[in-house]
């Protein structure tokens, strides 16, 4: 007989690695499902990033990753907003229920942009952080 | 490439460090929203993390399930506040005593006395009446083991990414034996309760199914009933949204997702045994959602 929990990681673990159809796969989507965007992972890139580390810093650096792509994507999606009380709305948002997907409804209902914001704030977190790891 | 003649701690720390640099330019970049933040203990770099190890959790590792249903144990919702317990801290402890007990016994149906003992003290304490019989309804099964089900569609346009959480445990391909749970138009937020907190019964297994199985398909379609979890003294109320096909000798009952997750159905102490009984409740005055005995208890004090 399974745990739920069991299942849920089980189901996650197959479909990410589905997903990435690759033999080194090094992330914990444990961590990555924490947040809103996570359909907008671009999880074959993340990995080619976690490689560039040893594996027993995966999880450190998948979790200080999602903290760069969290500061990136939310200094981004800021910008879009243009009053001091739409900004603490989404920010509320984010603070009560950050996994929750339809944060990222919310933000294509008021720019329809946004998934587009995101996906390149996560590309540009990736280069500059590795082109920082390189050049210190 | 240079990086990789470095320790693998220097790239990590060079990461940290780029991190660093990424907060400061936020701070700066979003100055007037800085006290802001402050006041909320929000930072936008610990968003969604979850680290059950951590001692210094952050504000945001609030945010995992377990840490809502760690929070709703704290709180004293008004609902709960409503309800009356009637009962001494020692009838308290043997009610759960004795249940736990029942459930260990193989699934079926409790004996006339416990049953009558137990639907007597239980909705004396949580205040609004459940019983194991119903209009003449009764399951086959009031206690048993609940396993888990997947998210059902409450429309035939509903989406896994639709429902609000716990998305991991899949969407039903199908719909509910049930039909949807609405018929047109946008979700409800009663068909989203009723889909949160929905129970599967094994309706089929119902002597007089093949009979009269239109009445009981009406009778038993989103009907109040309550799950206890004696093990972690959790109750949930939810309502009977589907009909399992399942082996009815490895589950007796199935829920939704929220059910098994918030019941803590599936802890270790409980390992999926429940009770479940018919809520009487003909002006719809109860509602979904969990119930915590030990805060129900204390409330009344």
């Amino acid at each position: 007989m399974k745990y739920l929990s069991d299942q849920f990681t089980l189901t996650n673990y197959l479909n990410q690695i589905d997903k990435l159809n690759m033999n080194n796969n090094l992330i914990n989507v444990d961590y990555l499902k924490q947040v809103y965007y996570k359909s907008l992972l671009p999880l074959d890139k993340i990995n080619e990033f976690l490689v560039f580390f040893e594996n027993d810093h995966a999880d450190e650096v998948t979790k200080v990753l999602i903290s760069i792509m969290n500061v990136a994507i939310t200094s981004t999606l800021l910008d879009n907003f243009e009053t001091l009380d739409d900004k603490k709305q989404f920010l509320r948002l984010c603070q009560d229920d950050y996994q929750n997907p339809k944060i990222l409804d919310f933000l294509i209902d008021k720019f329809p942009d946004s998934q587009q914001n995101i996906l390149e704030s996560i590309e540009r977190s990736l280069l500059s952080a590795q082109k920082f790891i390189i050049e210190g | 490439m240079p990086a990789q003649t470095q320790q693998p701690s220097e790239k990590v720390r060079n990461l940290k460090r780029f991190l660093e640099k990424s907060k400061t330019n936020f701070y700066r970049d979003n100055d007037e929203l800085l006290s802001w933040l402050q006041d909320r203990n929000l930072k936008v770099e610990n968003l969604g993390e979850f680290d059950p190890t951590e001692s210094n959790r952050s504000i945001v590792s609030n945010n995992s399930v377990e840490s809502k249903v760690i929070n709703e144990f704290n709180q004293i919702s008004s609902k709960e506040k409503l309800l009356e317990s009637k009962i001494s801290a020692e009838e308290f402890n043997s009610i759960f005593e004795k249940l736990n007990d029942l459930l260990s016994l193989p699934a079926g149906q409790l004996e006339n006395q416990s049953e009558l003992y137990l639907e007597q003290q239980l909705s004396d304490l949580l205040g609004f009446d459940i019983v194991a019989d119903l209009d003449d309804h009764r399951l086959n099964h009031s206690t048993g083991v609940m396993g888990s089900e997947a998210h059902l569609k409450r429309s035939p346009n509903d989406q896994l990414k639709n429902h609000l959480n716990l998305l991991e445990a899949g969407l039903d391909r199908s719909r509910s034996a049930f039909g949807w749970f609405v018929n047109h138009g946008d979700i409800t937020k009663e068909a989203e309760d009723f889909e949160k907190y929905y129970f599967s019964l094994q309706l089929y297994q119902l002597q007089d199914w093949n009979t009269n199985f239109k009445d009981l398909k009406s009778w038993y379609k989103f009907r109040k009933m309550v799950v206890i979890n004696p093990a972690e003294k959790i109750a949930i109320v939810g309502v009977v949204g589907n009909i399992d096909h399942k082996n009815q000798f490895q589950h007796q009952f199935g829920a939704s997702p929220e059910v098994i997750i918030k019941g803590r159905i599936w802890s270790p102490k409980s390992q999926g045994k429940v009770l479940i009984m018919f809520v009487d409740d003909p002006k719809n005055e109860v509602p979904l959602g969990p119930i915590y005995f030990d805060k129900l208890f204390k409330s009344d004090r």
